[in-house]
C-alpha cells in the first residue's frame, strides 16, 4: 500500500505517529518522516494514521511497490 | 434473542465518531445492513474548523464536510432518536419510524452547555456547537462588535483567537477558572500571555452572571457586580454529553454512556457508544473516562467497529492516552495525558518567554501528562511514557 502525506496540509498534529509508529515519526529536526510503502500487514495501521489526520493529510491507496 | 446475528446495524450520531464507526465496519468485512441516524439536516461536518477558519475566512459549509463515500449505508438524517428500547432493540425516531438492530453504536456527541440567565432566544446570545451555529455567529461578528465570552476552555479561547482576527472591537473572555485550565496552569500562563498580547481582557476568577444594560450599554454583569460591555456574548461553558433521550433506559448515563474498556454498554447488550458521549472505563485502575476530543472520537469508532465484528479473544483493548491539541493566537498547543490533574509541573524545553515550550505535569511522582507550544516532535515521544503513567493515575 502506497502512503502520501500532502506537506501542504501536513501540520505535524503527530496523530499518526501515534496511531502507526512503525510508518510516521519525527526526525531529529522535529520534520515528519514516513514510509512510502506499507506491507499487507501494516496496512490497518496506515489506515488508522490516514483516518487520523485532523487535516486530512495523508492518503492510502493500493498501490504496489514495483519490484 | 440470537446475540450474534449481526445484519442489521445501526449507528445513532452521523458525526466524526459514528462515521469513523462505520468506515471502520466495512473496512472491517461487516457486509450487512448499516443504518446511520443523525439529527443535524447537514451533511457530515468536521467541527474543529468551526471555531477557526470556518469563522474567520468565511469557509463554505462544503470546506469542511467529512467523506462519507463507499459506506453503503442508509442515511437518516435531519432525524432524532428519540427512544431507544434495549430488549426489543429498537429505535424510534421523531418521524415516528421504528427501526430494528442486531448491534446499536451510539454516537450522539455533545451540546454546548446552556446557561439559564443567558439564553439562546435572545438575538446577542451565542453557542457554538454545529455549523448552523457558526453560520449566525459569523454574521453577528461580521460587524466587528464588542465580544463578551462566557468560559475560558478550548472553545472560548479559540473563539476570543478567532474574533479578534476578525477585527472586533473588543473581545473580553470571562473565566471562572483560569484559561484553559484542563492543560494545567503553564499553559494557563501562556494563554493569558497570549490574550494580553492580542489585547483581549480576560476577567479572570469571575462568573457571568446576567445579561443586563448599564449606562445603556448592553453587556453581561460579573457576580461582582461590575459590567462588561458587549454586543455579541458566546456562551462557551463546556459541553453535555447528549444522553437525555436515553433516560428511561437502563443506561449508567451519569457523566455520558458509562461503557467497560472496549466500548460496550453497561447494563445492555449489544450497544456501543463512542466519542464525546461515551465514558469508557481504563484499563489501569477501571475508572471511566469520558474524553472530548476529536481525536478520542477518530480512535474510539475505529476501535467499537473492531471490537463489535471480532470474536471476544481477539478484540483490541484500548490502551488509549487523552491526545488534545488547541489552535489559537497563531500557535498551537499539544496535550498528552490529563496534564489538568498534575500537582506538579516543570518546564523542560524552550521557555514562556519564546512560547515554544514543553512542560512534563506530575501527580505525585507520575508522569501524567505532557503539553508543548510549538514542539509537536517533542510532544509526540512522549505517548509511550504517559500512556502507562496516566492509565494507573486516574
Amino acid at each position: 500500500m502506497k502512503i502520501h502525506v500532502d506537506r501542504d496540509f501536513c501540520q505535524l498534529h503527530g496523530n499518526c505517529v501515534a496511531a502507526a509508529p512503525s510508518l510516521f515519526w519525527f526526525n531529529d529536526e522535529g520534520e515528519l518522516e514516513y514510509k512510502e510503502y506499507a506491507s499487507e500487514k501494516q496496512g490497518a495501521l496506515a489506515r488508522d494514521a490516514e483516518a487520523g489526520c485532523p487535516m486530512s493529510a495523508i492518503e492510502v491507496s493500493d498501490e504496489q511497490r514495483s519490484t | 434473542m440470537n446475540s450474534d446475528r449481526l445484519d442489521q446495524i445501526a449507528i445513532v450520531g452521523a458525526s466524526l465518531a459514528g462515521l469513523r464507526a462505520a468506515k471502520t465496519l466495512r473496512s472491517e468485512g461487516y457486509a450487512g445492513e448499516l443504518l446511520i441516524i443523525g439529527e443535524e439536516p447537514n451533511a457530515p461536518y468536521d467541527r474543529p474548523p468551526l471555531t477557526k477558519k470556518f469563522l474567520t475566512h468565511d469557509l463554505a459549509e462544503s470546506d469542511i464536510r467529512l467523506r462519507v463515500d463507499d459506506l453503503k449505508a442508509e442515511w437518516l438524517l435531519g432525524e432524532r432518536a428519540n427512544v431507544l428500547d434495549t430488549d426489543a432493540q429498537t429505535i424510534r425516531t421523531s418521524s415516528g419510524e421504528t427501526v430494528s438492530y442486531d448491534s446499536l453504536i451510539i454516537a450522539t456527541g455533545s451540546t454546548a452547555r446552556r446557561l439559564p440567565e443567558f439564553p439562546v432566544s435572545d438575538p446577542s446570545v451565542h453557542e457554538l456547537r454545529t455549523v448552523q451555529d457558526a453560520l449566525s455567529l459569523r454574521e453577528s461578528l461580521a460587524v466587528q462588535p464588542r465580544v463578551a465570552i462566557v468560559g475560558s476552555g478550548f472553545i472560548g479561547v479559540e473563539l476570543a483567537s478567532a474574533c479578534k482576527d476578525m477585527g472586533c472591537e473588543s473581545v473580553t473572555l470571562i473565566a471562572p477558572e483560569p484559561p484553559l485550565a484542563s492543560l494545567g496552569k503553564i499553559v494557563s500562563t501562556a494563554v493569558q500571555r497570549l490574550c494580553a498580547m492580542s489585547g483581549i481582557h480576560v476577567r479572570r476568577n469571575k462568573s457571568a452572571h446576567s445579561l443586563g444594560t448599564e449606562a445603556g450599554m448592553s453587556g453581561v454583569f460579573l457576580d461582582d457586580g461590575t459590567h462588561v460591555i458587549a454586543d455579541v456574548i458566546i456562551i462557551a461553558a463546556g459541553a453535555v454529553p447528549s444522553t437525555s433521550w436515553l433516560a428511561q433506559t437502563k443506561l449508567d448515563i451519569d457523566d455520558g454512556i458509562r461503557c467497560d474498556q472496549d466500548g460496550f454498554v453497561k447494563n445492555v447488550s449489544n450497544v456501543l457508544a463512542v466519542g464525546d458521549v461515551a465514558s469508557w472505563e481504563t484499563s489501569g485502575s477501571g475508572k471511566p473516562l469520558r474524553i472530548e476530543h476529536w481525536t478520542n472520537a477518530v480512535e474510539q469508532g475505529a476501535l467499537a467497529a473492531r471490537n463489535l465484528i471480532h470474536k471476544q479473544a481477539s478484540r483490541t483493548q484500548a490502551a488509549r492516552v487523552p491526545s488534545i491539541w488547541s489552535d489559537h493566537f497563531g500557535t498551537r498547543v499539544q496535550a498528552l495525558g490529563s496534564p489538568g490533574i498534575s500537582d506538579n509541573a516543570k518546564i523542560v524545553q524552550g521557555s514562556l518567554d519564546t512560547m515554544k515550550f514543553v512542560a512534563e505535569h506530575y501527580r505525585g511522582n507520575s508522569l501524567v501528562g505532557v503539553v508543548g507550544y510549538d514542539s509537536p516532535a517533542t510532544v509526540a515521544g512522549y505517548r509511550t511514557v504517559i500512556t502507562k503513567a496516566n492509565e494507573a493515575a486516574i
